[in-house]
């Protein structure tokens, strides 16, 4: 018998005993699983603004960030932002922290005369305030709190109210001498204009089901 | 007529009227066998939800079965880390012959970021867990037996032996969850996962 003949016979057999091996009955049921995850989501809304002096702009701002720039602002006034941020993803999420990550275009000359103020607020509801002289915000830029400090719902809006005091300067026009102020004493308190930006960050994060 | 051929027409005379009278005593007996064999056969019969997670999206209706009952797709949505989906499917013997589950296979078809349409990191992929429970019932009562993973393809159930007799069921509880250390990086991702329960004639 030649090879090839054999081959062909083995082979014969083979496939005859994998038929024996099959011969069992089998039966399946199959059952697919899909499962979707959520999403996270923290977007920017809008803002709104009272001005006692300068002008106000509000850029970058998507996601959970927004940058305030003031411009013009001078003493004695106080202006306000108020930023709304909404939850736009799936499940809820913890809001952990408000941060403001830059703070600049201010001269040292005043850094002790402006303060910030950043409140968050969920309705009537505050859940953080936090108020710096301007010089202050920039020092402590990397602070973090993973604590929740509000569980915002879906579609649920926050609102962060930033409040910028310029102080009255204590120049010869209303203080006479001041030793310590001797770059602004010589100034005339209106002709005092100062610009201030800052970065606002949401800082949040995933519902988890504990 | 002489007396030899006489003899000979007698004796074929007298074989005719023998072989009439044999054929009088005769009758045809039919014996019909019938050989039907046994019949095979498994199918979803139920359906039902258990625990769902707060936020998660999971209902009866979120489970479909096909027409000829050999394959159901269950669907869930929104889920987020640490959070589960509760399934169960049972699955009746509707053949005349008792069936054995010879095992089970899980495949993850894929995982990917919806977003993006990308595959998800290994990592991420793994982060979907399934948790079976399967509960028969034999003829010496209910068998239980449970078996998990996360891993892309798996053989479960490879050593539980339940057999399961003609019109009884076996249930699969199922338990799906996204694993409480799921990075962000799975947020926005869908899994795809079959479930294959085999079963083989139990003799």
């Amino acid at each position: 018998m030649s090879k090839a003949k054999l081959a062909v016979l083995i082979i014969a057999i083979l496939l005859l005993l994998t038929g024996v091996a099959y011969a069992r009955w089998t039966e399946q049921v199959n059952i697919q699983i899909l499962a979707k995850t959520a999403e996270t989501k923290l977007s920017f809304v809008d803002y709104t603004s009272r001005l006692d002096s300068g002008s106000v702009s509000v850029t970058n701002a998507e996601k959970a960030q927004a940058t305030v720039t003031f411009k013009g602002i001078t003493p004695a006034t106080g202006n306000t932002v108020t930023l709304r941020f909404k939850n736009t993803g799936t499940i809820p999420i913890d809001i952990d922290d408000i941060k403001v990550l830059y703070v600049g275009g201010y001269s040292d000359d005043y850094k002790n005369d402006i303060r910030l103020t950043v409140e968050g607020y969920a309705g009537e509801k505050r859940f953080l305030q936090k108020d710096k002289k301007i010089f202050q915000w920039k020092a402590n830029k990397s602070s973090s709190n993973r604590d929740e400090l509000y569980q915002l719902p879906v579609n649920g809006i926050i609102e962060i109210i930033c409040d910028l005091e310029f102080d009255e300067i204590k120049t010869i026009d209303n203080f006479g001498q001041n030793k310590k102020e001797d770059a602004k004493k010589d100034t005339d308190s209106s002709d005092i204009q100062q610009n201030v930006s800052f970065v606002v960050e949401v800082d949040y994060s995933r519902f988890n089901q504990n | 007529m002489k007396k030899s051929k006489l003899i000979i027409i007698v004796a074929i005379v007298a074989l005719l009227v023998v072989g009439g009278a044999y054929a009088a005593w005769t009758s045809r007996t039919t014996v019909s066998v019938n050989a039907s064999s046994g019949e095979m056969d498994v199918a979803i019969s139920a359906t039902s939800v258990g625990k769902v997670s707060e936020y998660v999206v999971f209902a009866k209706n979120n489970i479909t079965v096909s027409e000829d009952q050999k394959a159901a797709t269950v669907s869930i949505s929104n889920l987020y880390p640490g959070a589960e989906a509760n399934a169960t499917i049972t699955i009746t013997n509707t053949g005349t012959i008792p069936v054995k589950l010879s095992g089970c296979t899980q495949e993850r078809i894929s995982a990917v970021d919806t977003t993006t349409n990308k595959p998800l990191s290994a990592t991420d992929a793994s982060m979907l867990i399934v948790k079976y429970n399967a509960t028969a019932n034999t003829k010496t009562g209910q068998v239980k037996a449970s078996d998990t993973s996360a891993a892309a393809t798996a053989t479960l159930f490879s050593t539980a032996t339940m057999v399961i007799e003609a019109g009884q069921t076996i249930s699969f509880d199922m338990q799906i969850l996204l694993d409480k250390n799921a990075a962000d990086s799975t947020e926005n991702a869908l899994y795809t996962f079959k479930f294959t329960p085999m079963f083989v004639q139990a003799n």
